[in-house]
């Protein structure tokens, strides 16, 4: 059953006009908001919140994360020709692929790139067909009082997310649980933090929030400088020849580029990791299993395959928590999850049984879009690298439209977008001080979905609920998410204290936050 | 130790302010109503008193730029305009103007530039989202009131 679920959602998909012709646009948009450095994948679903709005379930679904799965294979291309990396996981392209530019092999550096990321999303698509059947059986034995412990284990995420600055993010993260209790209290009806507003009794629109800390900042940012988004010219020209090198490196690297896709998925079923973990975590197990360590950073072209197939295969891997638990395994899945519902998806266990065309049609959609823009953007790399010289004088105006057209769309109440104007200051001043905003989302999405199954679970069990064995388990997981990330955190310091004077090696250089 | 006054003290502060106030509403509500709120709200205001407490103590490395500061205001000034302008005239009158005004007095974008975002803005706005997906737009405080009163004068 399962199998002819998987060859009849992607019959389905390949078979309609409707579906392709979104899957075909969703490329360009995406390969857009990915080079642009600064907009980014979750910049670019928040903007698409208008367009999806009114979509059936499955157009809406299937456009959204093709768009958002190949944002990271735009995003190399400023990463190698100007250094500059469009979002967190293509940081970890620059160390190998930069140089590469400079020494005049731009062009293998973006072959291997481009397909690392194609060929990175057909491997963590196959991983996840042969391990949903596996996990099947553990999603479906989940009660609320696992649903708790989860929706813990995701707020513990916020210290990951949240980088050197802890309690930053711990502040932020709490601030986005407290707007997530805004409305009214699902146990005694009481309104709370209402205002007396009617509107507000369902609560603060989640798109609403989200645009208001990722759009509304980015953009007012971005009118402050008032400058081109890169101002580095693009003096970088590269031969057919060049990228089709690059393309038979990933093949002549193959069981790199197999492991480094494997690990990337599942790094992806981690909540909150992110890409950016992904993308180091597996540039640095490229450099310790090399035999020649010491060419990475010089211009290695396993270091551009190593992040960049890993960038990609963890898309499908964060589908795993995002739809079957509703905890979002990045940032970028916890601003999907919020556009998801607003199309009528229901994250939580049941989607594996009644939900699962549904969810290989994604998982097809990130296959097909994957390879489309792998193939569009090796055959016009050199011209994609102009998007990023954009004015932002142009950018910002519109995407001021388009963020009150997706917060009014979002539940059609023109006073979202005051509650846009006065969280969209907060989200700015957030950015402002360096206060990471990654950690708000998380905590407005998870924020209802750990009140009610702690409710639900005292109902059912009393306190004795967190003695169920799965709730053991969990709260082993929390505590060693929190043990991890002291570890992590105090190996940093006593890194940076000792390589204070000089910069860090890039292998080293871990991501700073998911902002 | 040199008590200062500056945006991350005020920021930190206004956080603080923000969890105060709501921690004091939610020790209103009925028991279960408040239980979650204030589990999570007095952590956070302990959490910002203490941001505020480092905030203070630290000694600034930067001096407040007086034109970054009037360039902030400039374009919050914008964003609220852009919302003051939706709200009272609705999408499909206030996106051209208003991108039009943008482009030509803040970006200072020729004239031509200006006028075509502002027609590629309207397009968007009424061409595609009203008619062709026949969404409902917002569509203003004052436009329905003018066409009231000169239906009924």
């Amino acid at each position: 059953v399962h199998f002819d679920i998987i060859v009849s959602s992607l019959f389905n998909l390949v078979t309609s006009p409707h579906l392709l012709g979104l899957m075909l646009l969703a490329v360009p948009i995406g390969t857009f908001f990915g080079t642009v450095p600064g907009l980014g994948g979750k910049l670019g679903i928040v903007m698409m919140i208008p367009f999806v709005y009114g979509m059936d379930m499955v157009s809406g679904c299937v456009f959204l994360l093709a768009m958002h799965s190949i944002v990271h294979t735009g995003g190399t291309i400023p990463s190698i020709l100007f250094g500059i990396p469009a979002n967190g996981p293509e940081a970890a392209t620059i160390p190998d692929g930069f140089p590469m530019a400079q020494q005049g092999k731009a062009g293998r550096a973006i072959g291997a790139a481009l397909t690392a990321t194609g060929v990175g999303g057909v491997i963590g698509a196959f991983v996840i067909f042969l391990i949903l059947p596996v996990i099947q059986p553990v999603i479906l034995a989940f009660s609320p009082a696992e649903f708790f412990m989860l929706a813990l284990l995701g707020i513990t995420f916020i210290a990951s997310v949240s980088g050197e600055a802890l309690d930053t993010g711990i502040i932020v993260g709490l601030l986005g649980l407290m707007v997530a209790f805004i409305g009214l209290d699902p146990q005694t009806g009481t309104p709370r933090f209402t205002f007396g507003q009617l509107f507000l009794w369902d609560g603060v629109n989640r798109i609403t929030a989200i645009l208001s800390m990722y759009a509304v900042p980015e953009m007012l940012s971005l009118g402050i400088k008032g400058e081109a988004v890169s101002k580095v010219k693009n003096n970088t020209r590269f031969e057919t020849a060049d990228v089709m090198q690059g393309v038979l490196d990933v093949f002549r690297h193959w069981f790199l580029t197999v492991r480094t896709a494997v690990m990337g998925t599942f790094i992806g079923m981690i909540p909150g990791l992110g890409g950016d973990a992904a993308s180091w975590f597996c540039y640095g197990h490229a450099v310790q299993s090399s035999k020649t360590p010491e060419r990475f950073g010089q211009g290695a072209v396993e270091g551009v395959i190593a992040p960049n197939t890993a960038t990609n295969s963890k898309e499908s891997g964060g589908l795993i928590p995002t739809l079957f638990f509703g905890v979002p395994g990045s940032s970028g899945m916890a601003i999907l999850i919020g556009v998801l519902i607003m199309l009528g998806v229901q994250p939580g266990p049941m989607l594996i049984v009644t939900g699962l065309p549904l969810f290989w049609s994604m998982i097809w959609a990130l296959v097909i879009a994957n390879i489309v823009c792998s193939l569009s953007l090796l055959s016009c790399a050199q011209w994609i690298g102009r998007i990023a010289t954009l004015r932002a004088s142009l950018l910002v105006p519109c995407v001021f439209v388009m963020a009150l057209l997706g917060s009014f769309l979002s539940s059609l109440q023109w006073q979202n977008m005051l509650v846009l104007l006065v969280s969209g200051s907060v989200g700015y001043l957030l950015k402002r001080f360096g206060w990471p905003r990654a950690p708000f989302v998380i905590g407005i999405i998870l924020g209802s979905t750990a009140e009610q199954s702690f409710h639900k679970a005292l109902a059912l069990w009393g306190p004795s609920f967190l003695l169920r064995p799965v709730s053991i388990v969990l709260m082993a997981l929390i505590a060693a998410s929190i043990g991890f990330y002291v570890y992590q955190h105090r190996r940093r310091r006593s890194y940076g204290a000792s390589q204070a004077p000089s910069p860090a090696p890039a292998s080293s250089a871990m991501p700073q936050r998911l902002g | 130790m040199a008590m200062t006054l500056n945006g991350r003290v005020a920021h930190a502060s206004l956080m603080l302010a923000i969890f105060l106030g709501m921690d004091a509403m939610a020790a209103t509500y009925p028991f279960k109503a408040a239980l979650m709120p204030l589990v999570v709200g007095v952590p956070g205001a302990a959490l910002c008193l203490y941001r505020l407490w480092v905030e203070v103590r630290r000694v600034p490395v930067e001096k407040s730029d007086g034109r970054l500061i009037r360039r902030e205001l400039q374009l919050l000034g914008w964003w609220s305009g852009f919302i003051g302008g939706i709200v009272l005239f609705g999408f499909a009158i206030a996106t051209p103007i208003l991108l039009y005004s943008y482009l030509r007095f803040d970006s200072r974008e020729p004239h031509w530039r200006a006028l075509l975002v502002a027609a590629g803005g309207f397009a968007v706005v009424y061409g595609i989202f009203a008619t062709l997906l026949s969404v409902q737009l917002w569509p203003g405080f004052l436009p329905p009131m003018v066409s009231d009163l000169l239906a009924n004068p």
